[in-house]
């Protein structure tokens, strides 16, 4: 369980205020909000990438660095050094979580291994956004953030991701948060919508 | 994969690496290529020719003067010149036979007349007084220490002025060039690596399911890995050419080497070999110091170019600031920066350079293993501080 307890973030602005949710195994949890009002900042502060102003957050009862191997999180493609090939960082993914996910069937899902070996300075945004949702995959972590990670995935590869997706929540009991804009297509069995709007973060009904 | 091994894969697969180390090796190449060009000009028998076309001048105007001052033949100053011109044609006398006996190979007389010589011009150059005759008097006691020791130990002559000798030849490149050139290099490199994982300011490797000081000792390896064996390879590759030209010269070839003692330089020679392994210690430890400050900085400024640039003006910058600042050379022995010249340091030539005592290679071995410890200490506390918050 990720229970976030009374959390409140501020950067330049305040961005979220006193927020408590619970957010359990085998289930998917989508957080929309409009461009620039802290999705990015909330996954930030759960990684302890950015301190919150007051609250606190335990994976599993932990604090989340002392728990670091159960959750995974790659913001964005940016973070990717470009001198470096998908088989580095998959390797190096596996080894560091101390995965027992078969790598090479992971290569196949979204197509990686077409240029596992290639540097990734030559992928399209596409490709790179590929890599970040097989490092996710071969992590085995039991905490998925993933921030706006259908970015530059055309609607074929959108479909397959979200299918898996739905397998790792029901299948492996996975706890998967993510933030999107495309909002309408996310079709995953145990879902819940939270939206973040002037400071406040809730669930809303379907 | 370990994160010890995939931050070495982000240092061999950026191509910036091989792209400065080649540079550098085109830099010190040309190096090379202009001291073999130069370097019969540097010969023992090249010296003595030069010696013996400059005392035939003296001698040639020494006996224009004895014509034009023929009737005042019972003059001090007609004595004195005709003393003068028998003085330098046994000079050449000595340096002919330098010549005869360097072309031979017959090093042991060669270096004897040398010594003999240097042994003349010390007991002259003793009676200056100004500050002229100081320097004049240390560069004559340097040469007459230098075939003293050549004088015993006959090895064949190599140049040290423009050296080509495998060992001579790296001598000279981390005394003059490397110290500067390398330490540019390995910063621009060493910056690179350390502030990889920083985005938007963002600490991203405090994402990786790693103790922090495994994180920290990983990232210092990597650097060390990547400092030190570009800087062994570039020495490699340029003794190995030097040695396939000209030898490796000899380990046993005497190196100059002085300190200021109670105001006055003490001078003495010691092996090449022994040298160099004081050099190396020094330089290793330059190396680590420069990894450990490049990974503090990137954990304050968490950026590249900031990081860079503070770098660069603490690293070379102070090391160049303490040749202009005078007040800072009182200081400078315990600033690590000044230990960047291992060469200079070993030898002797800075302390004497800066008139100061304590700047030696203990002060050095010192200075550099306490700022390690220090900033090790401190990059330890911001993690802890860090974490805290």
């Amino acid at each position: 369980m990720l229970t976030v307890q009374n959390l409140s973030l501020k950067t330049r602005q305040p961005i979220l205020h006193d927020f408590s949710y619970q957010f359990a195994p085998g289930q998917f949890y989508q957080i929309a909000a409009e461009n620039g009002s802290g999705k990015t900042s909330f996954l930030r502060a759960v990684t302890d990438l950015i301190p919150a102003s007051s609250g606190k957050v335990l994976l599993d009862g932990k604090p989340y660095a002392k728990n670091k191997r159960k959750l995974f999180f790659f913001e964005s493609n940016e973070w990717l050094n470009v001198n470096l090939t998908s088989l580095d960082y998959l390797k190096f993914v596996k080894r560091q979580w101390h995965s027992n996910v078969d790598l090479d069937q992971e290569l196949d899902l979204l197509g990686v291994r077409e240029y596992v070996k290639v540097p990734i300075k030559k992928y399209s945004l596409g490709m790179k956004q590929k890599l970040i949702v097989a490092m996710y995959l071969v992590s085995g972590a039991e905490y998925y953030l993933m921030d706006e990670i259908t970015n530059g995935l055309d609607e074929e590869s959108r479909a397959i991701l979200y299918e898996r997706l739905n397998n790792e929540v029901t299948q492996r009991n996975k706890c998967i948060i993510l933030t999107s804009h495309y909002s309408s297509e996310i079709k995953v069995n145990n879902l819940h919508r939270l939206v973040l709007h002037k400071q406040k973060m809730h669930e809303v009904k379907q | 994969m370990s994160y010890l091994a995939f931050q070495l894969k982000k240092v061999f697969k950026n191509k910036l690496t091989p792209v400065c180390l080649a540079i550098l090796l085109l830099l010190m190449g040309t190096v090379l290529f202009m001291n073999v060009r130069t370097n019969p000009q540097f010969s023992l028998q090249a010296g003595a020719k030069s010696e013996i076309a400059y005392r035939q001048k003296e001698i040639n105007r020494q006996q224009r003067l004895l014509k034009h001052d023929k009737q005042k033949s019972k003059t001090e100053v007609y004595h004195d010149t005709k003393a003068a011109i028998k003085q330098n044609q046994d000079a050449v006398k000595q340096d002919k036979q330098v010549q005869k006996a360097a072309n031979k190979g017959n090093w042991r007389k060669a270096y004897t007349i040398m010594w003999q010589q240097k042994k003349q011009e010390q007991t002259i150059s003793s009676n200056g007084q100004d500050l002229a005759g100081i320097n004049s008097r240390i560069n004559v006691e340097k040469k007459l220490q230098f075939f003293n020791y050549l004088h015993h130990e006959p090895l064949p002559y190599e140049s040290q002025d423009m050296p080509v000798t495998g060992w001579q030849f790296l001598l000279q490149l981390n005394q003059q060039y490397l110290p500067y050139v390398f330490t540019l290099v390995a910063l621009f490199l060493l910056t690179l690596l350390l502030t990889d994982s920083y985005h938007q300011k963002l600490d991203t490797a405090q994402l990786l399911p790693l103790e922090k000081n495994n994180l920290m000792i990983s990232n210092t390896i990597a650097g060390i890995v990547l400092t030190l064996g570009s800087f062994l390879a570039i020495n490699l590759v340029l003794f190995i050419v030097a040695s396939l030209i000209y030898g490796t010269g000899s380990l046993a070839f005497p190196y100059i080497v002085g300190q200021y003692t109670g105001g006055r330089p003490l001078i003495e020679c010691i092996s090449t070999g022994s040298f160099i392994i004081k050099v190396i210690v020094l330089q290793v430890l330059t190396f680590i110091f420069e990894v450990v400050l490049v990974q503090f900085l990137a954990r304050i400024f968490r950026d590249k170019l900031p990081a860079l640039l503070i770098a660069i003006l603490l690293v070379p910058g102070l090391n160049i600031a303490t040749m202009i600042v005078e007040p800072l050379r009182k200081i400078c022995a315990w600033l690590p920066m000044t230990y960047l010249n291992a060469v200079d340091i070993v030898s002797g030539n800075l302390g004497m350079n800066y008139q100061n005592v304590q700047l030696n290679y203990t002060s050095g071995l010192l200075t550099l293993c306490c700022s390690i410890l220090i900033i090790t200490i401190m990059i330890l506390l911001s993690s802890y501080i860090k974490y805290k918050e």
